[in-house]
């Protein structure tokens, strides 16, 4: 196993967090995904053990959001569009990520929170790097345009 | 993106830290997997070496010897053995030096090759020399006395060399020696028989024409099977083994074919001198003669190269030219792979034809019809049943039957005679001997 399974853990959560929007339930997912990674020695390849946590993860979620749409709402659902830590460091970044696709907010968060390599996120979309390099610039020329002020670049 | 941008987007993600992280690591039983030390594959390594160098070096160790058979009892029998064969061939390269014969002997036990005159041979006698005084019987004597224990058949391969009148011919022998407790000799020929002889006594025929020795057929009055005989060298052979199953002799194959159509000779038949170019119209296989004078070119483009005797001959003819098929039997194989004492069925250019059928492709030879035609091709000679030749050949095809053999010159060319050297049939001043020929086919 060449990654360290303790630091791959925050990201596999955010990664789930994003696309269930529930602190549990992205809990839950991610040790999931560690479980069935570690019990598959098949996962445990040189160099795509972050590529099948990030696919096993994903398959997991869409489980969750099949599950999810037969299911009613809970009544804890927190609503964290308009939470404090976001009115201070700025509403307007979190309701242009809002309006982003699901997929490119993904590939935002894997890219610039997660910080992962532009080759694994590529193989996980199955879209090239370039097309990858592409697609995050024109996201984040969509950003900039959401955002009269704001720092981002390359 | 900077550092900043980045902390700004994680959180805009909003996105709230895991609570139950270390608990579920402190709960995950998963160990890593501890690396040896690097040391410990050298060793590894090191010692699977060793035991390798050990594996093979003890089987060179127990690997016999391979200049001696493998002896329980009387090891010293291998040796009395080969110096016994050194000694025969020492001894015939003596009654054989008159001759300028020279003597190749090989160093491996039980392979000697020799060369010796051909000389004729007695059986059920020790063999002799004809010129000087053979050593050969006592060697044979001393054999059959020896008492002896192998765990296997000892194996000796004798490649032997028989010259007469200045004509080689190499034959094959495998000898071989079983031994329990008695010393048994069965010889097995490489070349079968050609002629076997029914008698009391084993006879050996020897072909005078060719200068070859035949092998031997041998019957015995307790109607055991034929022992075959090599030819042995300085007219030795060894004495058949009466206490052993002979090996059963080659069977003869019989490859001949049916011709096309068969034409009758005529005594009165006229002879027209054709060189294979006056056909109107040219068939699509019409014959290509060609002047065969070089032995070396007449040995490339043949598939076969025999010694054999005519006993069938058959005039026919294809597409308006005559042909001549012979059927032969082979007694010698000197190139190519048919077994020895196969008959086969030869096509060479020429023969007899009626005359409209070989006017209707060859319009210039205005004969009379109702005729028959002799068109020689070249030919000086017509084949008779008991000729014997060299016969260099190749496959036929086209229209030729299956599996019959073509002359590779077409004509007599490719035909030779023996009358102390080999004689071309069509020109006599092409000349070869065995030796000759030997050195064309093996380069």
């Amino acid at each position: 196993m060449s990654i360290d399974l303790r630091s791959q853990y925050d990201k596999i959560y955010r990664y789930c967090y994003i696309r269930v929007n529930s602190r549990e339930k992205a809990e839950d997912l991610t040790q999931e995904t560690f479980l069935r990674f570690l019990e598959k020695p098949q996962y445990h390849n040189k160099n795509k053990d972050l590529q099948y946590l990030y696919t096993i993860a994903g398959n997991l979620c869409i489980d969750e959001y099949r599950r999810k749409s037969h299911e009613e709402l809970p009544d804890d659902l927190q609503d964290n569009s308009y939470s404090e830590d976001n009115i201070i460091m700025g509403v307007t970044l979190s309701d242009a990520l809002e309006s982003l696709p699901d997929e490119d907010r993904e590939i935002i968060l894997l890219r610039y929170v997660n910080d992962e390599p532009v080759g694994v996120i590529s193989r996980l979309y199955n879209i090239s790097r370039f097309a990858l390099n592409r697609r995050i610039k024109n996201i984040l020329e969509t950003l900039r345009k959401e955002l009269e002020k704001g720092d981002f670049s390359e | 993106m900077n550092k900043k941008s980045r902390e700004a987007l994680k959180n805009a993600f909003n996105i709230p830290e895991p609570d139950r992280k270390e608990l579920f690591f402190d709960n995950l039983d998963v160990k890593p997997k501890k690396k040896l030390p690097a040391h410990i594959p050298m060793y590894i390594s090191a010692a699977a070496a060793a035991v390798m160098v050990i594996g093979v070096w003890g089987n060179i160790k127990n690997l016999p010897d391979i200049d001696q058979p493998e002896v329980i009892d009387k090891p010293v029998y291998s040796k009395t053995l080969t110096e016994n064969y050194t000694e025969n061939i020492i001894q015939t390269t003596t009654a054989s030096s008159a001759k300028k014969t020279v003597v190749q002997t090989t160093g491996v036990t039980g392979t000697a090759t020799t060369v010796n005159t051909a000389t004729t041979k007695e059986n059920n006698k020790p063999p002799e020399i004809s010129d000087t005084e053979s050593p050969e019987t006592e060697t044979y004597e001393n054999n059959a006395d020896e008492e002896i224990i192998t765990t296997s058949e000892i194996k000796h391969t004798a490649v032997t060399e028989t010259t007469a009148r200045n004509t080689t011919v190499t034959t094959t022998a495998r000898h071989t020696t079983t031994t329990a407790r008695h010393t048994t000799v069965t010889t097995t020929a490489a070349t079968t028989a050609r002629r076997t002889t029914s008698a009391t006594y084993p006879v050996t025929t020897t072909d005078d024409e060719l200068g070859v020795n035949i092998a031997t057929t041998t019957y015995y009055e307790n109607d055991l099977p034929p022992v075959q005989i090599v030819p042995e060298p300085s007219g030795g052979s060894i004495p058949p083994d009466t206490t052993q199953p002979p090996v059963s002799a080659e069977e003869p194959a019989d490859y001949t074919v049916q011709p096309p159509v068969c034409y009758s000779p005529s005594a009165d038949a006229v002879r027209i001198e054709s060189n294979g170019s006056d056909y109107n119209p040219k068939p699509t296989d019409s014959p290509q003669l060609d002047n065969w004078y070089d032995l070396k070119k007449l040995s490339e483009n043949s598939d076969l190269i025999v010694i054999a005797t005519t006993y069938e001959v058959i005039y026919t003819g294809l597409n308006g030219i005559p042909y001549t098929q012979e059927n032969i039997s082979v007694s010698d194989v000197l190139y190519g792979d048919i077994p020895n004492n196969s008959a086969i069925s030869v096509y060479g250019i020429g023969g007899y034809i009626p005359a409209d059928e070989f006017s209707e492709m060859h319009i210039q030879w205005a004969v009379e019809q109702n005729r028959t035609l002799f068109v020689a091709y070249g030919n000086k000679t017509t084949p008779e049943v008991g000729d014997t030749r060299i016969y260099f050949l190749k496959k036929s095809s086209g229209n030729f039957p299956d599996g019959s053999y073509v002359l590779t010159s077409l004509n007599d060319m490719s035909k030779f005679r023996y009358n102390g050297d080999y004689i071309n049939l069509n020109d006599e001043s092409i000349t070869f001997t065995l030796s000759e020929l030997y050195e064309y086919l093996n380069n």
